[in-house]
């Protein structure tokens, strides 16, 4: 919003003070319906935007502003930016949105946030898979509705696969390390990541994360306390050390985000990764991708207790300062919608959320990594997120560096790794 | 050393002189000279490495579509200017007079108050962020170029009296004692006086001022919406959570700091001699 100091402006500015005061209620004089204005906060395209911001379901979501007497208002920031934002607005008690973007920050803002996934309607919310509310709900309480099944699953260069002679993607651990080692050939690498960042969903110890589940392992016990210095919590670590050994790309400590070591892939310069759904789409782009075509994707490889993820946790979540819950629940639930869902994927290449829509055969037929997605969705995923998320992935991530880079062995980095996060989770009490 | 006194050594030292001095420049245009470059090659020539170079990989295409597509691009690029020239003026006009008084007047505690006025600046902005914001989102003025162009002459303002203070007090007394047998007083030896042969010191200040306000990221993204974000928001906003484009990122760049470089340019002879003028008498 501009405004102009002038001396116009601040008399009519003080007229109309003084004309809302003698109002019988002052300044709270309830919103009349149709003119209520729902400020939302959110990333900018192409990360996961919604109608009116990224352009898809254009009629649609007039239609809707329409039928509800409402408008929506976008403020939208670059993702990096989202959170450094969300927080100082809600640290100064001037958080002006109704509807916020969360990724992971749930349990950080609870306080801020108002639960709503309980009125709901039922047919939404049995139609999305129940381990989609995990990381958005905290202390019992649910406060927001993710809206793209946003899994890590397994991608890989089917051309690479085919000139070593391996037909189908690696199942289990064991196989995970031979491919590896074999398509570590002719100038380019079995295996590429981005451990150049600890902290955060996508930084090194949320990829461990995903191995630890796969061995069996947690990150918590019932009580909140970490349970993660266990056999699998240093079989997880073991296995991504062994990763590095068997061929990954040694620029992997180093890159910083999952776009460096997604370029790593799309140059042809390696054959495997661990990458979220929403890089299906660019990879299919000859303008920024020289693996058109050659793309493929499947679960993650199997460890002891199975295959497992963790998830890119994109929600619509409530603030509490809302100007009017219902109608943001509402708008929540017209993103949610299925024919929304259903532009969303085809039109932005984000998947949705609603089973229903992940099985419709046009979704399928353009973005054929929904299948795999939804059955990486059939087994256990978990992002582990807490209001210290950041420190305590910050810590775990940084001990994961050490090991990977040989400074210290796997039980000790993990031993380590618990011994941090313990005396962090004391901190928060 | 000066190079005219290395010009007597002897060829060999000379031509070791050049060499370094290419090498020098070479290693400090080579990130302008990069990023110019990748702004002109696709995103698929940028991700291989080592990067492909072929003519049929350059093109204008990253220009065009961020003219095009960001129209936020040339509203960032003014708003960055009405809040660098903003912050600069105000700062020069306050700062001189302040550096001044600071330098030559009576001031009780000229030294404790100058140290005061640097001593602002050493606060990470992170710690006053809050605090600001707060005070900027009570009175209304979030998304107000002029209200950043304000926050922005609050951190300009103490280098500026820092970096002419040092000026001021390396300028011979003599000067201002003769303009003041000649009956100019305090007011009439700063405007007539002081000021006219302080022009380069003022260009060094008012361009140094300029760049951090032009460049500066963190306050302009927590005290701005849409309308009033800068052109370094409008830049990060080509780095996604999963994508960047490095292409259009470095032609928004490219783009956006002509004008910074334009203005080294013009003021070229000004600055040199403001902070030779600085280091050699202050």
């Amino acid at each position: 919003m501009s405004l102009k100091l002038t001396r116009r402006n601040a008399l009519t500015g003080a007229a109309a003070l003084g004309a809302a005061s003698l109002l019988p209620n002052g300044f709270s004089r309830p919103a009349a319906a149709e003119d209520t204005t729902l400020g939302v906060f959110g990333p900018l395209p192409p990360d996961p935007a919604p109608p009116g911001a990224a352009k898809f379901a254009g009629a649609e979501f007039d239609a809707w502003k329409a039928a509800n007497g409402a408008d929506v208002t976008y403020d939208l920031v670059a993702w990096p930016q989202l959170h450094d934002r969300m927080a100082t607005a809600f640290a100064s008690g001037s958080a002006p949105w109704d509807v916020m973007y969360n990724c992971g920050w749930v349990p950080e803002f609870e306080s801020f946030l108002l639960p709503f996934v309980d009125d709901l309607p039922k047919e939404l919310v049995d139609d999305m898979p129940g381990s989609s509310f995990s990381t958005v709900t905290w202390n019992g309480k649910s406060y927001g509705a993710i809206f793209t099944l946003s899994l890590l699953t397994l991608f890989y260069n089917k051309e690479h696969l085919d000139e070593a002679g391996l037909g189908a993607p690696p199942k289990d651990w064991d196989e995970f390390l031979r491919y590896t080692k074999e398509l570590t050939r002719d100038g380019r690498y079995g295996f590429v990541s981005n451990y150049g960042e600890p902290a955060g969903i996508g930084g090194t110890a949320s990829y461990w994360m995903a191995f630890l589940q796969q061995a069996g392992g947690t990150m918590y016990a019932e009580d909140g306390s970490p349970a993660f210095n266990t056999e699998a919590g240093v079989a997880a670590l073991q296995m991504m050390i062994d990763l590095q050994e068997a061929g990954t790309d040694p620029g992997s400590i180093s890159y910083v985000g999952i776009n460096d070591a997604t370029n790593v892939l799309l140059s042809g310069r390696a054959s495997m990764m661990m990458n979220w759904p929403f890089m299906w789409k660019p990879a299919q782009d000859p303008k920024g991708s020289q693996i058109v075509g050659k793309l493929a994707a499947s679960v993650l490889p199997a460890g002891p207790a199975g295959t497992a993820s963790i998830d890119g946790t994109d929600a619509w979540t409530i603030g509490k300062s809302t100007k009017d819950a219902e109608k943001a629940r509402k708008l929540i639930e017209f993103y949610l919608d299925p024919v929304i869902q259903k532009k969303q994927a085809l039109d932005t290449g984000w998947l949705p959320i609603r089973l229903s829509v992940l099985n419709d055969p046009d979704v399928q037929a353009a973005m054929p990594l929904a299948k795999v997605v939804l059955d990486q969705a059939q087994h256990p995923y978990d992002s582990f997120v807490t209001p210290d998320y950041n420190e305590i992935s910050q810590a775990v991530g940084t001990e994961v560096q050490k090991a990977l880079q040989g400074q210290k062995t796997a039980a000790e980095a993990i031993a380590e790794a618990e011994s941090l996060a313990s005396a962090i989770i004391a901190r928060r009490g | 050393m000066s190079f005219a006194s290395a010009r007597g050594r002897g060829r060999g030292f000379r031509l070791l002189v050049v060499v370094g001095l290419i090498l020098f420049v070479v290693w400090s245009a080579a990130p302008i000279l990069w990023l110019i470059v990748s702004s002109l090659m696709q995103q698929q020539a940028l991700i291989v490495q080592p990067p492909d170079f072929s003519p049929s990989n350059f093109t204008l295409e990253n220009f065009t579509e961020v003219i095009l597509s960001a129209a936020s691009l040339g509203r960032g690029i003014l708003n960055s200017f009405i809040v660098a020239l903003f912050s600069t003026a105000v700062a020069l006009v306050i700062g001189a007079p302040a550096a001044y008084a600071l330098a030559r007047l009576a001031v009780p505690r000229a030294n404790a108050l100058a140290f005061l006025v640097l001593a602002t600046q050493m606060l990470p902005g992170i710690a006053i962020a809050i605090p600001l914001f707060l005070v900027i989102s009570r009175l209304g003025l979030i998304d107000n170029v002029l209200a950043l162009g304000m926050v922005y002459l609050s951190f300009n303002l103490p280098i500026v009296i820092w970096i002419l203070r040092g000026f001021f007090l390396a300028i011979p007394e003599g000067i201002e004692k003769a303009a003041a047998v000649d009956g100019a007083g305090v007011v009439g030896t700063f405007l007539h006086i002081v000021l006219p042969i302080s022009i380069p010191p003022l260009g060094a200040a008012a361009v140094f001022a300029f760049v951090e306000a032009w460049n500066e990221f963190f306050f302009a993204l927590i005290l701005t919406r849409q309308d009033a974000q800068t052109v370094p928001l409008v830049i990060a906003q080509f780095a996604g959570q999963y994508q960047t484009l490095f292409g259009q990122m470095m032609a928004a760049a490219t783009i956006s700091i002509a004008p910074v470089i334009a203005l080294a340019i013009i003021f070229r002879n000004q600055i040199v001699r403001g902070f030779a003028d600085g280091m050699m008498k202050g």
